[in-house]
This record gives structure tokens, C-alpha cells and sequence, in this order.
């Protein structure tokens, strides 16, 4: 038991270090595609798979992307100072950690994170486009 | 003596054992709210 506590230890602090580090860097790559939609009204179809080779690079693929999208047939949302609500525009992604986290619970008899844990990153912005 | 030794292995074990179980409890409340944050957080979004 005492050999359980000590393995905790160590590997516990590197299993939530690791997932918040993946958090972050999720909202930072989410903040910067996010930038590239407000400039062209969507996600274009080469930010998307930029976007996805991303996640994949550090190993959270991505599961899903809630975003006006090119590669869907979606149009470019405009800027509208008329409506601001008209101009908005929203990315959000979801993606699944590689390996499964925090499984070091397991060591002390606490709970695991189902198979089912996801990092959910999103935000929105007034899209800047004039021309469709 | 070799009662002696027992007793004190018996004792010392006990105390182990009790000790590293309330560590343990410890630790699993503090890593099931900790878990419980980082769900919250990873689970955002907007």
C-alpha cells in the first residue's frame, strides 16, 4: 500500500500536469483558428485540416468541430454593425485525450475518468468580413 | 524474544497500515474534487 502511495506521488502530479498542459494548448490553438474565422467569415477547409493535424500532433484528436465550415457548403458570415448578432461567429471543438488521463486514481482506489473524457474548447467572435 | 518480535512487528505493522489507509483516504477525497475540477474545465466551451 505504502508502494502505492509513493507511485502516486510521482506519477500523479505528471498525470494532471499533462492534461492541463493539453487543455491549454486545445485553447490556444482554438483561440488561434478562431482569429482566422472572424477574418474570413468561416473555417476554410485548409484551417480545418491544419486544424486537425494540430490536435492530432499532440496527441488529442479531434472528435468534432461546431464552426460555420467551407468543407460543409457552408457561406462566410459578414460583418453587419447593424446586427451583431448576424456577425457572430463560433468555433468549437472537441477532442480526446491520448492515453486516457488521470488513470493514476487507480492507485489510491479513487475515481477514473470514464472512457468517455473529452477536452471541450470553444469561443466566439464578431466576424470582420466585408467581401463574401 | 520471539513473542517480543511479533508483537512489535503486529504493532508497527498496525500503525502502517492505519497511517498509509488515512493517507489514502486523504489522497482520494483531495484526486476525486481535483478530477471533478479538471472535468468542469475540459468540459467548457462556449
Amino acid at each position: 500500500m505504502v508502494a502505492l502511495i509513493l507511485s502516486f506521488f510521482v506519477f500523479g502530479a505528471l498525470d494532471y500536469w499533462a492534461i492541463l498542459t493539453k487543455h491549454q494548448y486545445a485553447e490556444h490553438l482554438m483561440h488561434k483558428y478562431l482569429q482566422r474565422i472572424q477574418v474570413e467569415g468561416r473555417l476554410s477547409t485548409a484551417d480545418e485540416n491544419s486544424l486537425v493535424a494540430a490536435f492530432t500532433s499532440f496527441s488529442c484528436p479531434v472528435e468534432s468541430i461546431t464552426a460555420q465550415r467551407e468543407s460543409q457548403g457552408q457561406p462566410r458570415i459578414l460583418r453587419n454593425p447593424g446586427d451583431l448578432d448576424a456577425s457572430n461567429v463560433s468555433l468549437r471543438i472537441t477532442c480526446r485525450p491520448v492515453p486516457q488521463p488521470l488513470l493514476t486514481g487507480r492507485l489510491i482506489r479513487a475515481n477514473v475518468p470514464g472512457a468517455g473524457f473529452r477536452i471541450i474548447v470553444g469561443g466566439s467572435m464578431l466576424s470582420e468580413r466585408v467581401t463574401p | 524474544m520471539t513473542l517480543q518480535y511479533l508483537l512489535l512487528g503486529l504493532i508497527i505493522g498496525g500503525i502502517t497500515l492505519t497511517i498509509s489507509g488515512a493517507i489514502t483516504a486523504q489522497l482520494s477525497s483531495t484526486h476525486n474534487s481535483g478530477l471533478q475540477t479538471i472535468q468542469q474545465l475540459t468540459g467548457g466551451g462556449f
